[in-house]
């Protein structure tokens, strides 16, 4: 699954939460530390593999448990409009 | 879609929609007529029209906005937006005290509540024009002359400013803000009632993400027409600010209104009592500086920028 940022997002660090609003429709989410990163790593067009692989280097988490976690984080940016996720080209 | 009631709506004629329900998508509609709309929050006159007058209030589609915007109205002579504790409801009610009587329509939850359904994907039709009619509806003409229309939005309300803007394209429209670590401390010594109760440091992350959010919403918020004020400047002279602000010449009369506007607080009618300030604790002051202040700043160098060039809202 191909995975890409959709719109344009503002975002600012408030401590411990990353705000980010759109500037579209003025929705808006805020996202935990991990969160963030995602975001971060879905600067580019990625999918979900790339990112858990990412992830599990980065924080202490079992590769099973990162992808439970971030499918589950990917329906909510997504249903906020603010990822799109599309099958991977062939 | 359901076919439109135009006997219901025959009469509705005068009426004001005061609630939005998203659960059936229905406008609740109250008779208002012969109350004035000058209470510091809409809700109050609301409050006021129910202990003097309670008759029961009207549900129908949204249709019936469309229906009803044939009516009279003016349209608002200032929309004020804000990121909250930066003296908005004096703002509005001085604007409000320039000429009586005026109609002051303050954070009244119909706004927010169709805004919210729209962003949600709730809404078939446009925003815009459903908007524009249920703001046109609080301003009918039942007198004959009403002097200024004012609109005071919500702090959260703040990222709808485009919306307002494309309902209204001529309005007034003006952002008041003041100094993040003044506005946190504020918020911090007297919270606002979020949606929910939340745990005390739940509630910091929410006071800082709704301040962060209305600063976001302010600084992507492009617009020739929208004015900046800094709550210092309303604070040391609020005459001089409004009168720059609506481009008019008080008369002493209009003087005397607005000096008794300033001598009670808006929210509690109680006279004005400075307040020792407390400390900020070193992380939001963190907060404030580093995220906060930029767009605090940026937002009043575009007042600057304004002042230099001459530009301003017109005001009939």
């Amino acid at each position: 699954m191909q995975i890409s940022r959709n719109g344009d997002w503002l975002s600012a660090d408030t401590g411990e939460e990353r705000v980010m609003m759109s500037v579209q429709s003025g929705n808006y989410v805020t996202l935990s530390r991990v969160g963030a990163r995602i975001w971060e790593l879905l600067e580019k067009p990625t999918d979900v593999t790339a990112v858990c692989a990412r992830l599990t280097e980065e924080f202490d988490v079992t590769a099973d448990m990162c992808r439970a976690d971030v499918d589950v984080f990917l329906r909510e940016m997504e249903t906020a409009k603010a990822i799109v996720m599309e099958p991977s080209p062939e | 879609m359901t076919q439109p009631d135009s006997h219901l709506y025959s009469r509705l004629r005068g009426w004001t929609p005061i609630a939005f329900h998203p659960e059936n998508g229905t406008v609740e509609w109250a008779d208002l007529r012969g109350h004035n709309f000058d209470q510091p929050f809409f809700s109050r006159t609301l409050e006021r029209w129910r202990a003097q007058d309670p008759r029961p209030t009207v549900h129908t589609d949204l249709q019936a906005l469309a229906a009803l915007d044939d009516e009279p109205s003016v349209e608002p002579d200032l929309i004020i937006a804000h990121p909250s504790r930066c003296g908005s409801t004096l703002l509005a009610r001085l604007a409000a005290a320039t000429v009586a009587p005026s109609i002051l329509i303050s954070e009244p939850e119909i706004f927010a509540a169709l805004l919210n359904h729209n962003l949600k994907g709730g809404l078939e039709a446009p925003i815009e024009p459903i908007l524009r009619q249920v703001v046109r509806a609080h301003g009918r003409i039942h007198s004959g002359w009403e002097g200024r229309y004012i609109v005071k939005l919500p702090s959260n309300m703040s990222r709808y400013l485009p919306v307002f803007r494309r309902a209204f394209p001529d309005a007034p429209m003006v952002w008041l803000q003041r100094r993040p670590d003044e506005i946190l401390e504020s918020n911090l010594n007297n919270p606002a009632r979020p949606p929910t109760p939340l745990p005390p440091e739940a509630m910091v992350r929410w006071i800082v993400r709704r301040l962060t959010l209305a600063f976001m919403a302010a600084a992507t918020f492009v617009d020739d027409k929208i004015a900046v004020l800094d709550y210092r400047d309303l604070a040391l002279d609020p005459f001089a600010s409004l009168a720059g602000l609506m481009h008019f010449e008080p008369t002493p009369g209009d003087l005397a209104r607005m000096h008794a506007v300033t001598q009670l607080h808006g929210h509690n009618n109680r006279p004005y009592t400075p307040r020792e300030k407390q400390p900020l604790p070193k992380g939001l002051q963190a907060i404030a500086r580093e995220t906060l202040d930029p767009m605090y700043r940026a937002l009043g160098a575009r007042a600057q920028r304004r002042a230099f060039t001459g530009m301003g809202p017109p005001c009939r």
